[in-house]
């Protein structure tokens, strides 16, 4: 399933791209929107290391960062690797699929950040 | 709309209730109900503020259990509002429109929340069930999760440093101290929290850059008000609180799609919006609670609400005006860390502060000559906000 997925924004007539879908656009109230890829790459805005983990996680740290793609979209998610305990402000993360947590019972899937440099 | 006061107030020590959710809203409500001399009667109308009983609690519709215990049933009516952690205060909005528009001559506000029932992991889950679910939630963001990546965005453009967040931890756990009903009665100091080696042990980190210290309590609390009109307030209570002016403020649940993530935009809408309401200007205030559900974000609300420029609001703790006893003092109660943080109790509970320290019943923790007071009730991560101005009238 995940080999050939690409992580998708939608990009409003204004121009701004939301990562995941709204309804209407906050800024221009618009509701077209284009599917655009996001990147195989993007750059770690902030992050934190965090131990009081939530319900649902195998571990008792983990890592989240929001990233900035080149074409300015941005996402939040789980930064992993052997490099994500030394990752930075600025760092290279590359989208890779795999199991976030579980609700309810059930393994959730969707896009984590695997920590380049 | 014609204008309302706040005639009467109860809290309860918040910390680990004993009883249940059901008696926690009873002691409080009966307390406000006596200081408005209204043992004996009912309100035309009854809000309770809470975000978890659902969930944590196995209770819902909790406004009606309210009446019920308290007798109060027939032509009151009764809302539950739920409305993350800024219910309290949105609570108190919608009782002070109602009261205003004329629909009801008395209100009974209530703000609840029962947290200590369930375990660390579970409140923290349930509390960040606020966040978006397909883009937030699902990867494990919690509210410190959020409120630490603030933190490092804004220590770094702003050159905040740990010593600055562990002030405000300090500081408000002081002013705790000078609360009866403050959950934390805990004298700390800078270097058991950050400077002494031992400090690691004793204040570890949760979600870096922020530690321990830098979080609010997971605390059971109620706190409860009796809002009536300003033209009759006197009959009810010989020092009325008049609420000035009320004001929210909207930003988008996803942060990351916020357009500067530093912009605290919604505290800035809604205080803007009380304070245009209230005809009355920031130097005009004599305290302020704001929401230090992280350590963090006392500071930076002190920014974003307007009363110190962006990047000065660590330098104006650092040089004491901050303080009881300083130019603007925020948090006398202990704020959000020493009291405690029962979500849906927070708004209600900050104005019950301002309402004891506008009557001058503010024990140890009163601010001299306090005449005007206000407030932020901060909601999901920043994207729900209340500001709230009380006065003397």
């Amino acid at each position: 399933m995940a080999a050939d997925k690409k992580m998708t924004g939608y990009r409003c007539k204004c121009g701004i791209i939301y990562y995941p879908h709204v309804a209407r656009c906050a800024e221009c109230k618009g509701s077209v929107f284009e599917q655009v890829p996001l990147g195989d790459e993007a750059k770690v805005l902030t992050f934190t290391h965090l131990s009081s983990v939530p319900t649902g996680f195998d571990y008792y740290l983990i890592t989240l960062g929001v990233v900035e793609f080149p074409n300015g979209a941005r996402a939040t998610g789980q930064l992993i690797g052997e490099k994500a305990s030394k990752v930075r402000i600025g760092s290279r993360v590359r989208p890779s699929w795999g199991k976030l947590r579980e609700i309810g019972g059930f393994d959730q899937f969707g896009w984590r950040f695997e920590v380049l440099d | 709309m014609r204008p309302v006061a706040i005639v009467g107030v109860g809290m309860c020590k918040f910390g680990k209730y004993k009883g249940s959710l059901d008696d926690m809203m009873v002691e409080v409500a009966t307390k406000a109900l006596a200081d408005a001399k209204m043992s004996e009667k009912d309100a035309d109308t009854v809000y309770v503020a809470n975000m978890g009983a659902g969930a944590i609690n196995r209770q819902t519709a909790i406004a009606s259990a309210l009446i019920d215990r308290l007798g109060m049933v027939g032509n009151t009516s009764a809302v539950s509002v739920e409305n993350g952690p800024a219910s309290g205060a949105n609570a108190v909005k919608l009782a002070a429109m109602e009261v205003a528009s004329g629909f009801a001559n008395s209100a009974l506000v209530v703000g609840a929340e029962k947290m200590r029932a369930a375990e660390g992991s579970i409140v923290t889950d349930f509390v960040a069930m606020m966040t978006r679910p397909d883009a937030e939630y699902i990867h494990g963001v919690t509210l410190p999760s959020h409120a630490a990546m603030f933190a490092r965005l804004h220590m770094a453009k702003y050159n905040v440093e740990p010593r600055h967040l562990a002030m405000v931890a300090i500081k408000n756990q002081n002013n705790g101290l000078l609360n009866p009903y403050a959950h934390i009665q805990q004298k700390i100091t800078m270097e058991g929290i950050l400077t002494l080696p031992e400090a690691k042990m004793n204040n570890p980190y949760v979600a870096e850059p922020l530690r321990l210290y830098d979080m609010c309590p997971v605390s059971d609390g109620a706190a409860a008000a009796v809002i009536v009109p300003l033209e009759d307030a006197k009959k009810y209570n010989d020092t009325p609180v008049k609420i000035a002016g009320m004001g929210q403020g909207t930003d988008l649940q996803t942060v990351h799609q916020r357009k500067d993530p530093l912009d605290l935009k919604a505290v800035r809408i809604a205080s803007d919006n009380a304070f245009k309401m209230a005809k009355l200007e920031r130097k005009d205030m004599d305290l302020l609670e704001l929401h230090d559900a992280f350590t963090i974000l006392e500071i930076a609300e002190s920014e974003a609400a307007g009363f110190f420029k962006p990047g000065t609001g660590h330098k104006a703790l650092e040089e004491g005006i901050t303080e009881i006893g300083g130019k603007l003092p925020i948090n006398a109660s202990g704020g959000l860390k020493a009291r405690g943080h029962p979500v849906g109790a927070t708004g209600v509970a900050q104005l019950a502060e301002l309402t004891f320290q506008l009557r001058g019943e503010a024990g140890k923790r009163q601010i001299a000559k306090a005449e005007k007071g206000f407030a932020i009730n901060f909601g999901g991560f920043g994207n729900n906000v209340v500001a709230t101005i009380l006065t003397r009238p």
